[in-house]
């Protein structure tokens, strides 16, 4: 039973509502949603979506069926309308791609989300080369400690040296970086020197453009000795793992609006929140005061000019949910330009997504990362090792000539793989395996590059981690009983579960991982150098042979309007 | 019904009708703006950070003050937020952060702390308050009316405050 309770005033609860706002998150989410939005206001009521989704209609369970999205729109008979995530966390390093495939259901249902992020923050860290720091901050000469301030501000200049080097002022300094005079500014070669004079152009300029971005730490704030620690409070801005994200969105954007918005900050707001805005008191909406929820339409900056655009970001937010529940998908909201490489992310990113590798071996320079190389070099490499693979799969991947390796080491036993590798794997799927514009139905998982999951496993967790044999092993002997276990391969395990299970009742420590990956190697690197392998083909694979299909329980279980 | 949410917002409001600016919130289930980093735990990574229900801040006549809250339902289920108190005020590392966040700076929030002079003074010194929200009625728990130095006191709700 779905008891209503909500904080919502009398007057904007609906007889009978027209939508239902369920919610994963807070319920301060849903009625921030309802509040500001022309269409859900007074017409629509939150439902709260349980843990193990037991109260959620078949109707949109396919959208919950990897990971739970923060909040789902729905007209009254449960017909999704829009999926929506909010986080304050900006996306950084391994983590900025945990939460997509809760987007990616949602695409491959055709159903628009919305997601909505710091594409830029602030961030307060605990430093540790205090020697360094301790030494700008006793600083005696006052211009002196203010340019080795501002240098650590920048992108990888070397303040003392640069000093040393005979350029001693800010402005000085500034005006060789616009210039591309690189030679006498430390720790900037030819290579870098176009990074620092965008980040000098966006972040500390301020030209005029039409993206406002958001302003650089002011040197004085940078570095900060907060009991026996150094903090240093920084601008974060989109790197190599958001560039993947933005254009993550960009190309499912194609098969249906799936648009990031900017979670806004400002300095005011530096240490006490990072910078981010929040509805701390509102006395228009008095029930939405004191619960840490995001910005009303309006009350940020407008930070995108282009099209002569006066909204801010939430407002645009709000302007889409609405044109979303009318299935209206003709505005893009300015979004194609913010995804595309240029506002957030610069082109040349895109080359470092993943090396490409010419020998097999070098990947083994590498902890973890994105390669893409020959599949028979890789296949051929697995074989040389001793690793016996069915002759269907084996065919079944050499058709492709290079395949996609996305590879992570582990030496924690406990570490599970659930967070951030299940998104990044979404990533992956989207971006290196398919080609969009030919064929749009992901889950039909039409490959033009396998991709393999790749996991080294070193030290204790060579011995002791569970993935990924472990939970299949347990998953089949919930679900088929205890019987016969000894005598099928865990290969075999995993097709009769998929043909039995729909798919959210496959643990979150598999389910994306045998979802997107075509192949997954475990390579458990044991003392003495010996390597134990493990192997498992996932659901690109087994659909492309034909051992699944469309129709079985799991494969089906992830459309809307399935028949299960 | 009420929920610790009711209580959360209900003290929020009693704190802004005396006068307090309420910093952050962090609802039940909810993330949270105002971290406080715990201290590293032995070998560990340090990951921890404290999460308090609402953060305040108010300038008074001879000092501004920082208020922590915790909130919940019933009294007596407040046990381990005491305990959790306690933690942070033998902390001297988190203390002293907290002050860090809500310090003056150019162009910063009109009411703030002079974190330099602060951080020159011993951690005991430093102008933080705890506070307890709960429903009135609900059980018995003797709160404590100081943490170490810092003062402590409840915030006891009506029912019709809370609703």
């Amino acid at each position: 039973m779905n008891n209503l309770f909500t904080f919502l005033p009398t007057e904007l609860i609906p007889e009978k509502a027209d939508y239902f706002v369920w919610y994963t998150g807070t319920l301060g989410q849903a009625e921030w949603l309802i509040s500001f939005s022309r269409k859900l206001r007074g017409k629509a009521i939150p439902k709260r979506c349980e843990g193990d989704l037991s109260n959620i209609p078949d109707s949109i369970l396919p959208l919950l069926s990897l990971e739970q999205p923060d909040l789902i729109v729905t007209d009254n008979i449960n017909n999704p309308l829009i999926s929506i995530e909010i986080t304050e966390q900006q996306a950084f390093g391994t983590n900025a791609q945990q939460r997509i495939a809760r987007f990616w259901s949602a695409v491959a249902n055709k159903i628009p989300s919305a997601y909505i992020l710091p594409l830029e923050s602030y961030q307060i860290e605990k430093v540790t080369n205090s020697q360094n720091i301790r030494r700008i901050i006793e600083e005696e000469d006052q211009n002196k400690k203010e340019f080795l301030l501002f240098c650590e501000t920048l992108l990888r200049v070397n303040g003392e040296r640069t000093y040393n080097n005979g350029i001693t002022s800010i402005e000085e300094l500034k005006d060789k970086i616009r210039r591309g005079d690189f030679r006498k500014i430390a720790g900037v070669t030819q290579r870098t020197i176009r990074q620092l004079q965008i980040f000098l152009r966006k972040f500390v300029d301020e030209d005029e453009e039409n993206t406002v971005h958001l302003k650089n730490i002011p040197p004085e704030e940078y570095y900060h000795k907060v009991g026996q620690f150094y903090y240093k409070a920084y601008l974060r801005k989109p790197e190599v793992t958001d560039s993947m994200l933005l254009e993550w969105f960009n190309l499912c954007s194609k098969i249906i609006p799936t648009y990031p918005f900017k979670l806004q900050s400002n300095l005011k707001n530096l240490f006490r929140t990072n910078g981010l805005v929040h509805i701390i008191n509102d006395n228009e909406n008095s029930y939405l005061s004191y619960r840490n929820l995001p910005p009303k339409p309006g009350q940020t900056t407008v930070v995108h000019k282009f099209s002569g655009n006066e909204k801010d970001e939430i407002e645009l937010f709000f302007n889409f949910v609405d044109a979303c529940i009318d299935k209206d998908y003709s505005n893009d909201f300015l979004r194609k330009k913010i995804m595309c490489s240029g506002e957030y992310w610069e082109e040349e990113l895109r080359s470092k997504w993943y090396n490409d590798l010419s020998n097999i071996e070098d990947m083994d320079n590498y902890q973890s990362g994105d390669f893409s190389c020959n599949t028979s070099d890789f296949l051929n490499l697995l074989l040389s090792k001793g690793v016996e693979m069915p002759k269907i799969y084996l065919e079944s991947l050499r058709k492709f000539p290079k395949l996609h390796i996305y590879k992570i080491y582990n030496t924690e036993p406990n570490r599970g793989f659930y967070d951030p590798y299940s998104g990044n794997l979404a990533v992956r799927d989207i971006l290196f395996t398919r080609d969009i514009d030919i064929n749009n139905d992901l889950i039909k998982f039409n490959r033009i590059k396998p991709l393999i999951f790749l996991v080294d496993l070193e030290g204790e967790s060579a011995e002791q981690h569970k993935f990924i044999y472990h939970f299949i092993d347990r998953l089949f002997a919930q679900t088929h009983g205890q019987n016969h276990r000894s005598n099928i391969s865990y290969q075999d395990k995993l097709i009769w579960l998929l043909k039995n299970l729909k798919i959210h009742k496959f643990v979150k420590e598999i389910r994306c991982h045998i979802l997107f990956s075509d192949m997954i190697v475990i390579r458990r690197k044991h003392l003495q150098e010996e390597i134990e392998y493990e192997i498992i083909f996932g659901i690109p694979t087994l659909l492309r042979t034909g051992i699944i299909k469309e129709t079985d329980i799991a494969i089906n279980s992830m459309r809307l309007n399935n028949d299960n | 019904m009420i929920t610790e949410e009711h209580i959360t917002r209900a003290a929020a409001n009693k704190l802004v009708t005396a006068g307090w600016e309420i910093i952050a919130v962090h609802p039940p289930d909810g993330q949270g703006p105002f971290t406080i980093p715990k201290p590293p735990q032995s070998g560990a990574i340090e990951r921890a950070s404290y999460y308090p229900d609402i953060v305040a801040i108010r300038k008074e006549i001879r000092q501004t003050k920082i208020l922590l809250v915790e909130c919940k339902i019933r009294k007596p289920d407040l046990e381990n937020d005491i305990k959790k108190f306690q933690e942070l005020a033998n902390n001297p590392d988190s203390l002293y952060f907290i002050c860090f966040r809500c310090q003056k700076f150019n162009k910063g929030p009109e009411i703030s702390v002079d974190y330099e002079a602060l951080s020159i003074h011993d951690s005991s010194e430093l102008p933080i308050e705890f506070a307890f929200a709960y429903q009135k009625n609900t059980g018995n728990l003797n709160l404590p009316s100081q943490i170490n130095n810092f003062k402590c006191f409840e915030i006891s709700l009506t029912e019709g405050e809370l609703l």
